[in-house]
């Protein structure tokens, strides 16, 4: 569904990613994992057409869209959720899901935010509060939430459990498997390697902005040496 | 006589009314676009000068220009977007750069506007050293002089605050305003056209600075092609006092800052006796004060002393 292939991407002069490339199958979880500073959210931004890409190409679907504009791919069902400041902070719940649904009519909105408040009863609750004054964990629900309102096909989410309760971020790792059972496509950078294992169907592991590593979680576990020099895990 | 009567307070409620509508103007624009807009006079000498034209040349009452001054407004608003401001940001202009710029059209506009007094004049319709009131309605009350203008002003001023906030919360635009004020890149990503929120922005000002500018003559005794520009420092002044993080910190500062102005110097006029009083004095003195003691003005203070209940 979505192909990076060979991208050497960065911000203005400067480089980050250099030739990497990555596979997203329709209807899989597909996980980024990494030290800090080696370009997930880079990736992730280039996907959507958020950095300066000097190389390579990005196909969706079959079409090249490495250098269209985000509106646009917005449009073709990508949604991104940012790493920080993901949502408004000074507009409430309801006003947020608004805004994520900018492009939609009012009648497909109204539709969709029953579907995402059954999804998530806590931000019905919470419909009329600043979004500010959320939880960390509700604030990442909300997210979630604007990225599925717009009804996409592929979301990206930069690290959707960060800063998070174990509690919290299994509810969020449940509703990520919850999305790929109704079909939506997930790429995801995570910090919690333990989670991201539990739950992608392949993981990439990038460091200095190439890739070091892919296979299938169960290939990742069974080289504990990649574990412990990246990833923090000792098991 | 008591230091604050009756007709004092008429007539401070109605200038601050004035102030308010011009500061929120300014406070619309430095929320959306972070520039602190020099020309925000100039907009109300649109106002101004529509009402005397309209007054003097078509015979109607000076409120009768106000529909036209906010259309003439909103263009004049428009055009400094898009002619000044728009393509010096496309550039990566900085504040200071695009202050300036600003400022270079308050100075265009002062004369533009002794040219528009000009040909006004010749066109016999008195423009300098003018002042409207004469055409204003008015009603002696005991020692109280009532005139129209101590009505319209400040309704007409919470009708717009009103107007606003329904805009703001309940239209979609309203909402991406206030979500492009916050995080202009995340509304872009959400599909929110930015560059279209920042022109209604300044359209917005120029309707509000007009309209403001529009009483201007009605209320003072003399007009001139500079008046609005004479407003500035009153009109900074509030926007800092109220809290440029809000659009209603320009309302807020201008009742504060227009009605200290009028009491405070109307008190020092009378202790320092034929003293000439300088009111700039006093709303520079508050506006400093603020920036050293609450920088983020009155509104800042309030969601503080929210956050600490
Ligand atoms: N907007 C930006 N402009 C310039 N350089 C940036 C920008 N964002 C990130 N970088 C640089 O790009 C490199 C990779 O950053 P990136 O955010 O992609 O890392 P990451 O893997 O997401 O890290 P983390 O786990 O901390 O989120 C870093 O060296 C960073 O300093
Ligand atoms: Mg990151």
């Amino acid at each position: 569904m979505l192909l990076v292939n060979d991208v050497s991407a960065g911000y203005g002069k400067l480089q980050v990613l250099y030739g990497v490339s990555v596979e997203v199958g329709r209807g899989n979880i597909v996980a980024l994992l990494g030290p800090n500073g080696s370009g997930k959210s880079t990736l992730l931004k280039t996907v959507f057409g958020l950095t300066t890409v000097y190389s390579g190409t990005v196909t969706y679907n079959g079409r090249d869209i490495t250098y269209m504009p985000p509106h646009a791919r917005a449009r073709l069902g990508i949604a991104y959720l940012p790493q920080v400041g993901n949502v408004f902070g000074n507009l409430t719940v309801e006003e947020n899901l608004k805004m994520a649904a900018y492009t939609i009519s009012r009648d497909t909105f109204l539709d969709r935010l029953d579907k995402v408040y059954g999804l998530f009863p806590i931000l019905r609750e919470f419909r009329k509060r600043r979004a500010g004054q959320l939880s960390g964990g509700q604030r990442q629900m909300l997210g979630i939430a604007m990225a599925l309102i717009r009804d996409a096909k592929l979301i990206i989410l930069d690290e959707p459990t960060a800063m998070l309760a174990p509690k919290a971020a299994q509810e969020i790792a449940d509703t990520i498997v919850e999305l790929r059972r109704n079909g939506i496509t997930i790429l995801l950078a995570e910090q919690n390697a333990m989670l991201a294992t539990d739950i992608a169907d392949r993981v990439y592991i990038l460091a200095s902005g190439r890739v070091i590593f892919e296979g299938s979680p169960g290939d990742l576990l069974a080289r504990p040496d990649l574990g412990k020099l990246y990833l923090g895990l000792t098991r | 006589m008591p230091i604050v009567d009756v007709q004092m307070a008429l007539n401070a409620v109605t200038y601050s009314s004035i102030v308010a509508l011009a500061a929120t103007g300014l406070t619309t624009t430095f929320l959306t676009t972070k520039v602190p807009n020099f020309a925000q006079g100039s907009f109300m000498m649109v106002g101004a000068y529509t009402a005397i034209y309209v007054a003097l040349k078509w015979g109607w009452s000076p409120y009768a220009a106000l529909p036209l001054s906010a259309l003439l407004g909103t263009a004049v608003g428009l055009a400094v977007y898009f002619l000044v401001i728009y393509p010096l940001r496309r550039r990566g202009a900085n504040i200071m750069a695009l202050m300036v710029a600003t400022l270079a059209v308050s100075i265009v506009f002062i004369g533009v506007m002794n040219i528009v007094a000009d040909v006004f004049e010749s066109a016999g319709v008195r423009s300098r050293d003018i002042g409207l009131s004469f055409l204003d309605y008015r009603e002696t009350v005991g020692p109280i002089v009532v005139r129209g203008v101590y009505v319209v002003t400040p309704v007409f001023a919470a009708a717009i605050v009103f107007a606003l906030y329904i805009l703001l919360n309940y239209t979609k635009i309203g909402i991406a305003f206030r979500a492009t004020v916050e995080n202009p890149e995340l509304a872009r990503v959400m599909g929110v056209n930015v560059d279209r929120v920042m022109a209604m922005s300044w359209a917005l000002s120029g309707m509000l600075g007009a309209v403001s500018g529009t009483f201007l003559p009605v209320f003072l005794r003399i007009a001139h092609p500079n008046i609005g520009d004479d407003m500035l420092p009153t009109i900074f002044a509030a926007s800092v006092v109220g809290g440029l993080q809000s659009i209603y910190g320009g309302f807020i500062g201008g009742y504060i800052v227009g009605l200290a102005e009028t009491i405070v110097t109307r008190l020092l006029g009378e202790v320092i006796q034929g003293a000439l009083v300088y009111r700039y004095v006093v709303s520079m003195a508050i506006f400093v004060a603020v920036l050293v003691f609450a920088p983020r003005g009155v509104i800042g203070l309030i969601r503080e002393g929210g956050r600490k209940a």
